[in-house]
């Protein structure tokens, strides 16, 4: 299987197909990275859109310093606050009048945990994400939300105490006495 | 190293992402302190739970890659509509929930424009 810096290399050349993969392996992610963002899943559809089709017109600027992960979430991380910006400023403007709602929307399952890490601050469930799903270092996400090492550290102490309040009558275990 | 810090530190650990010399000093004084253990365990729980239902979320959904691929290809995506025909653009295409395998096949007034051809897919 091809290393996601190949694909890119490739989507750099006008390849199709390697863009397609590439798709199929970030556009879930990135969802559930702008989701947990924006808790807007209108939104998050339209920041893998801009982000994807960023992808295919930047991958020759893909120098290959990062990752290929931190790089298309960084790119999302923009579109996201962007359309988030335009959101709130009302500047948008309803370009899809041909949108459906997906079936799978509707069947969204309630979740103990996404619940929990959904009322952290905006900063911390971004950490979180970023660490515990994409396994990202805190150098790693330092270096794509442009912050010191420090505030990402301490941004996931205070999230994992947070959470393990929330949830440590039900992760069972741990009692306070 | 203190408490605060190997609590500061754990969280990574648990995710696999905390660079060796830290792994090495966080691990010398949880060996040592039996709060850090306890937070540990604690930690490593969450973070099966945190990534489980990251793993649960819904991802992108089934039209994404049609208007992705048009619009790389340079079309307006006010013309795109999966499954549907408007200014005879039809855009034919399958989908798993995940985006792979996806074939796109692109018309533009009856003729068949060469988007993505894709093979089998599933190569994930
Ligand atoms: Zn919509
Ligand atoms: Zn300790």
């Amino acid at each position: 299987m091809a290393q996601d810096g190949e694909l890119v290399a490739r989507v750099a050349q006008g390849d199709g197909n390697a863009f397609r993969e590439l798709y199929g392996r970030f556009a879930d992610r990135v969802f559930r990275y702008a989701l947990t963002l924006l808790r807007n899943r209108h939104l998050a559809e339209e920041v893998v859109q801009e982000t994807m089709v960023a992808v295919w017109q930047g991958a020759g600027s893909f120098a290959g310093r990062s990752q290929v992960s931190s790089w298309i979430f960084g790119i999302a991380r923009n579109q996201a606050y962007r359309l988030l910006r335009e959101e709130e400023k009302g500047e948008r403007t309803a370009n899809e009048p041909t949108c459906a709602p997906d079936p799978a929307d509707v069947v969204e399952q309630e979740d103990r945990v996404r619940d929990a890490v959904a009322a952290l601050p905006p900063g911390e469930r971004e950490v979180v994400f970023l660490a515990f799903y994409e396994g990202l270092s805190y150098r790693e996400i330092a270096g794509l939300l442009g912050i010191p090492e420090g505030t990402v550290k301490s941004r996931m102490y205070h999230a994992k105490r947070r959470l393990a309040e929330v949830l440590s009558p039900w992760t069972a275990g741990r009692q306070a006495s | 190293m203190d408490c605060r810090q190997a609590g500061e530190l754990t969280p990574w650990y648990v995710a696999g992402s905390l660079p060796e010399g830290e792994a090495r000093d966080l691990v010398r004084h949880v060996a040592g302190c039996a709060t850090c253990q306890d937070e540990l365990v604690q930690a490593a729980r969450l973070a099966r739970e945190l990534r489980r239902a990251f793993a649960g979320m819904p991802g992108a959904s089934q039209g994404t890659w049609a208007k992705v691929a048009a619009r790389a290809q340079g079309m307006p995506l006010a013309r795109v509509d999966v499954g549907s025909f408007l200014l005879g653009l039809s855009v034919g295409l399958t989908a798993t929930r995940t985006g792979v395998p996806v074939t796109g096949r692109l018309q533009i007034l009856g003729r068949e424009v060469p988007v993505f051809e894709v093979g089998t897919g599933g190569e994930r």
